[in-house]
């Protein structure tokens, strides 16, 4: 590992960080399972050139930085279909990252356990089925009998749900 | 719900689900609405977060970064090495004394390129002689009873700690298991047995095992897309980019079992392939392509009470000896219990019971003169190493008030004790079985099964004991309750849980109780960790 300042431990940035890069590189369109493979590349990239962090930068900032850039390659090395558009849909997401810091900042796991634990029963099931059993949305239909348009508007509406939850829960923070 | 928010709905869902008019059609409305690509973006912010939350295969994030810093450790040590070595080599080829005249400039640059040819061959050597090392794919994390791998044509007994190469072929006696584990967290429990064979992919390198017979339980961390492990048997191939199974090499095909995540498990050289989630068992073989949901027990034939869910108004239920049906029975808490997971029956000095089910057995065994008798549980003990006593108690009993009772499941002195009210009386002894340990908090799937003159205690699929004195009908049963972690006057209480249990009229095979075993770590082993 290089030389770094003291105010750096390469450790403690990973653990505070990792759940806020790994969501705002899944901000900019990059599916599910292939998030964790470019935030590893990112806290890479920090282990290697964590000497080369600007003093006038905080560690997250310099993140976020590389991971657009790793983005941008992954949507090229990866897009043979709509490559221009999924391109253009990056910039589009990168942009309204600029309008309001919302859901990439802040203690958003621990608010996100709270307001989970408030939504109804019906729709923790659906959540269960949809990210813990990893379940297509025609399968969690057929068991739920219902269809697949239907599952993917419910969740849409429980993801809502849950950010309004957050966003009050962390506006109510800073209040305190 | 309008256009573009269908098309939001489907992106979110499968990033590869839109046409190339979907995806015009969804740039342009964004590029109208910064509101609304606002809250696209939360939503998949949010997606991530929620998959960071409940996935399985994203919950070691941490130990995957640390495990990305040491190979650019190790790789940037082995390169800076190699260069010290080969400077080494060089140096002293220059340095070396010489009895000779001087040389002149033809002679050094001669010798330079001599010099610089030998450096080259070196790497070449130390390249090719990398190359042909065996590499460690994987180290050794328990190993019980006679596990060999072979070396060089020999069987040498395998350790905890040795590190597993590629091409080396593992093998489990009678009563051997081995646990080993790859860099990346990902882990195999190679079971009794079985043979297997550690390799790499020949085109990605992704992590490869041969299962040749027997068993294997997986545990996979999550691979990356394009490198997936895979599983080979004599009928099959299973591909895994992270979750939790069983895999079992049968005569006539091979059985997939799914606990979490999803395997692509095809038929071995043909592109026929079938796509196996949770909670799903397949089989593949010459004749046969399947797959079935994984439910405990097996069967439900000559059943008489079952247990299975906490929460499900199924998940408990008893025949009804008039009708033959079975019916919802539910069991009622008594005292310092509690649910497990929304699933199970979690026991702290109290039990469940029902009066009900105790009339209806009564019925079915004593009234129906039946004469064959089946009990199986699945439960995970506290683990309470303070106590001398850890682990002892009643786990299952049938009319006892800190007796016989008509029969019971017990532990005690590191042992699994079974009891049973026979017409030959009371004065038999108890059927007394050990395994390691039964209060290790391990699930374990523990049953006994009983004929005329044949009494059987199993744990974990494997018969450890058999007496033949016990005889008779079950003529001389009482009236009593049925009871789950105490006796029913709440004497001998067991601490731990219950996840499910199973009585049966009649014997159940070794194969039947090993298919039970396996399908209930499948099912419940998730719940219990």
């Amino acid at each position: 590992m290089p030389d770094v300042p003291d105010r750096f431990d390469f450790n403690e940035i990973v653990r505070e960080t990792h759940p806020h890069i790994r969501a705002y590189i899944a901000g900019m369109g990059v599916p599910r399972h292939d998030v964790d493979d470019i935030a590893q590349d990112v806290f890479l990239e920090l282990y290697r050139f964590l000497d080369r962090v600007p003093a006038n930068v905080t560690p997250k900032q310099w993140l976020k930085g590389i991971a657009r850039n790793l983005c941008f390659n992954y949507f090229r090395k990866h897009s043979r279909r709509n490559r221009l558009q999924r391109e253009a849909l990056l910039q589009l997401l990168i942009k309204a990252e600029g309008d309001e810091p919302r859901l990439a900042e802040g203690p958003i796991r621990s608010a996100l356990d709270v307001c989970y634990e408030k939504l109804p029963q019906e729709s923790r099931q659906m959540l269960k089925l949809k990210y813990e059993d990893e379940l297509p949305s025609q399968t969690i239909a057929e068991r739920l009998q219902s269809t697949s348009e239907a599952i993917r508007v419910a969740l849409f509406r429980i993801r809502h749900v849950l950010r309004e939850c957050i966003s009050r829960s962390l506006t109510a923070e800073q209040l305190l | 719900m309008n256009q573009v928010q269908e098309l939001l709905t489907r992106y979110l869902d499968d990033r590869e689900s839109l046409s190339e008019t979907d995806w015009e059609t969804l740039i342009a409305e964004l590029k109208k609405s910064p509101t609304l690509v606002a809250e696209f973006r939360d939503q998949l912010i949010l997606d991530d977060y929620l998959a960071q939350k409940l996935a399985l295969d994203r919950a070691d994030f941490l130990s995957q970064v640390g495990q990305r810093v040491n190979d650019y450790d190790r790789q940037v040590a082995d390169t800076f090495n190699q260069v010290r070595e080969l400077r080494s080599l060089a140096e002293a080829e220059l340095t070396q004394p010489s009895l000779k005249p001087a040389p002149s400039w033809w002679t050094w640059g001669t010798s330079a390129g001599i010099v610089t040819a030998a450096a080259l061959v070196c790497v070449a050597v130390m390249w090719q002689i990398q190359w042909n090392q065996p590499v460690a794919v994987a180290v050794v994390e328990q190993v019980t009873g006679e596990v060999a791998v072979k070396v060089g044509g020999s069987n040498i007994q395998l350790e905890k700690g040795t590190e597993l190469e590629a091409s080396q072929e593992v093998t489990t006696g009678n009563d051997g298991s081995v646990e080993w584990k790859y860099a990346d967290g990902t882990r195999i429990r190679l079971e009794a047995n079985a043979k297997a064979r550690l390799e790499r992919h020949p085109e990605h390198e992704g992590k490869r095992v041969f299962l040749d017979k027997g068993s294997l339980w997986g545990d996979i961390a999550k691979q990356r897309g394009n490198r997936p492990m895979t599983f080979v048997t004599p009928h099959a191939e299973a591909k895994v980019l992270g979750t939790r199974f069983q895999l079992v090499v049968h005569e006539q095909d091979s059985e997939l079992e799914v606990s979490h995540g999803i395997v692509d498990f095809s038929r071995v050289g043909s592109t026929e392939s079938i796509r196996v989630e949770a909670d799903r068992v397949s089989h593949i073989g010459p004749e046969r392509m399947e797959l079935e949901p994984i439910g405990w027990p097996r069967r439900d034939d000559d059943l008489v009470f079952k247990f299975t869910h906490i929460e499900r108004a199924d998940g408990s239920v008893a025949r009804n000896p008039d009708s033959n049906v079975l019916r919802e029975t539910p069991l009622l808490a008594r005292g310092d219990v509690g649910v497990w997971q929304n699933r199970g029956l979690m026991l702290s000095g109290g039990s469940y019971h029902s009066a009900e089910a105790g009339e209806d057995l009564l019925k079915l065994f004593k009234d129906h003169d039946r004469r064959e008798l089946t009990v199986e549980v699945v439960l995970a003990a506290e683990e309470m190493a303070d106590m001398p006593m850890h682990g002892s108690g009643t786990i299952l009993s049938l009319a006892s008030k800190g007796d016989w009772g008509n029969f019971s499941l017990r532990t005690a002195e590191g042992q699994w004790i079974a009891m049973l009210r026979t017409e030959t009386g009371e004065a038999l002894q108890p059927l007394k079985w050990a395994i390691d340990s039964p209060a290790d908090s391990r699930l374990h799937h523990v049953a006994w099964t009983y004929r005329d003159g044949e009494w059987k205690g199993y744990c974990d699929g494997e018969m450890f004991v058999v007496s033949n004195d016990v005889h008779g009908s079950f003529k001389n049963w009482i009236a009593g309750e049925l009871t789950v972690g105490a006796d029913e006057d709440a004497s001998q209480p067991w601490r731990g849980v219950v996840f499910g249990f199973a009585i049966y009229r009649r014997v159940l095979s070794q194969e039947e109780l090993q298919e039970n075993a396996r399908h209930a770590r499948v099912v419940y082993e998730p719940f219990a960790e």
